[in-house]
């Protein structure tokens, strides 16, 4: 059973570029993944057994919810490292999701013109 | 105050002003009112001038500009900055892969964008291996000098209200103090360093260059190397985990992680010889590690020889932190041992 403190500090582990554990569930023996012996090796959280299969289900279904076909979501969480799947299951919605496009209201608009003049942002083109 | 910002070679979109004189001279009593007032709070905010970021100690070193020229351009579709970013930095590493493909990888709709996990993941599947460099200027710089546009994820707004961004690093110039970069629809945005540094500090400073197999980055960080060949390996790209753990091994000799991950690789790939001939080769370099122990006690199990397995786990079981999850992986190997017959 997971315990969402430590899965969330573990999740903030890996943002900071440490990877999680991650233990590769195999039929045939109990073979520890490199991954794992990095965040075991640091000793930096108290860390958790995940079972990665179920991880992953979730973070597909998520993708899922978010618009992304089914297919591609499959071939997506396939695709993701043991931390790279826990990093999205804990965060998909707070992740910065970049996209080149101003999230911003109206009213706000007149302020950040202010801050590009001054430098402290760099959205517009022409300024 | 230096007049700060981003200019294009090519024209774009200034915002409209309105059309009256007198809506024009409220307009502009407002603006210099409200400029006035946001001056001084950003002075408070900002606190003294910022240093030039190129007269910093660890980048006084670079003096000449650079500029990766040949960097392909993918002009972003609306908010494809993802896919576009991305197959810039891979079509530079010699793969050549249109935005278009990359979208279904990479672009999560309902976010409108991309996530950062994902376009690591993505890298993988066309053969290279993302590596995230550390995250301050002189990392970006050396990788740039050295012939790699670096993906870097920039906040363009402020935190409140944040426009993330993926774009790729293709040059600099410590005498202007400019940084360039292939970004959105423009083929070369040249920012003031500041500035720029200012949209990287708000993603962490997050920067990845793509290597090929077997490759090491401009300034290579042992840690991060092996945790990006892990994560090759964790996402079973096992060539690309294996020379990157070979590589890493050459550089490092003594990094008992590379002989594991070796190890890993050849068990995932069911090569029992090579596996253990890794583990062993792990274990002279560590010979206290638990991990090494246990995988090396599973695989001898799986060839048969049940009295140095037996002795392999009793060592690991006796080093294992019993509070670690490691504990039930022992334990689990030690159930294995039990009932292994030569």
């Amino acid at each position: 059973m997971r315990h969402s403190r430590s899965v969330r500090s573990l999740a903030v582990v890996m943002m900071a570029h440490l990877v999680a554990l991650g233990l590769a569930p195999s039929a045939h023996a109990a073979v520890v993944g490199t991954e794992a012996a990095i965040v075991s090796h640091e000793r930096t959280e108290r860390i958790e057994r995940i079972n990665s299969v179920l991880a992953r289900d979730e973070v597909r279904r998520q993708l899922e919810r978010l618009g992304v076909n089914p297919a591609d979501a499959s071939a997506r969480v396939a695709a993701l490292s043991d931390a790279e799947l826990l990093a999205l299951e804990e965060r998909m919605q707070e992740l910065p999701a970049g996209a080149g496009a101003l999230e911003v209201l109206g009213i706000l608009l007149l302020v950040l013109l202010v801050l590009e003049l001054v430098g402290v942002t760099d959205v517009f083109k022409a300024i | 105050m230096r007049a700060a910002g981003s200019h294009e070679r090519s024209g774009a979109p200034v915002p409209g002003r309105p059309n009256d004189h007198a809506a024009r001279g409220t307009a502009r009593a407002a603006a210099s009112c409200l400029l006035a007032v946001a001056c001084l709070v950003l002075a408070l905010a900002l606190g003294a001038c910022a240093a030039d970021p190129f007269r910093t100690p660890e980048t006084a070193a670079w003096r000449s500009p650079v500029e990766l020229e040949d960097t392909p351009f993918f002009p972003q579709e609306k908010y494809q900055c993802g896919p576009a970013a991305l197959a810039t930095v891979l079509a530079s590493s010699g793969v050549d892969v249109r935005p278009e493909v990359l979208t279904p990888r990479v672009y999560v709709p309902e976010r409108g964008g991309s996530l950062q996990p994902e376009m690591l993941a993505a890298s993988r599947d066309f053969g290279r291996l993302p590596y995230v460099i550390e995250p301050n200027l002189p990392s970006l710089l050396a990788e740039v000098a050295a012939g790699r546009p670096v993906l870097v994820l920039q906040n363009l707004g402020v935190r409140f209200a944040p426009a993330w961004h993926y774009a790729v690093v293709v040059g600099f110039s410590p005498e202007t103090g400019e940084i360039v970069l292939r970004s959105g629809t423009q083929r070369r945005r040249v920012t003031d360093a500041g500035v720029f540094l200012r949209t990287w500090r708000r993603s962490d400073n997050w920067g990845v260059v793509l290597l090929a197999p077997g490759e090491l980055p401009a300034v290579p960080d042992r840690r991060r190397f092996l945790g990006a060949a892990a994560a090759a390996e964790s996402a079973s790209h096992l060539p690309l985990a294996e020379a990157a753990y070979r590589a890493a091994l050459e550089r490092w000799p003594d990094s008992a992680l590379a002989a594991l991950g070796l190890g890993n690789v050849a068990y995932a790939r069911h090569d029992l010889a090579s596996a253990e001939r890794w583990y062993r080769h792990a274990l002279v370099l560590e010979p206290g590690d638990v991990i090494v122990l246990n995988n090396l006690a599973s695989v001898l199990v799986e060839r048969q020889r049940c009295d140095e397995a037996a002795a392999l786990v009793a060592r690991a079981a006796t080093l294992v932190q019993p509070d670690s999850p490691l504990a039930a992986t022992v334990a689990d190997t030690r159930r294995e041992v039990a009932a292994c017959r030569p």
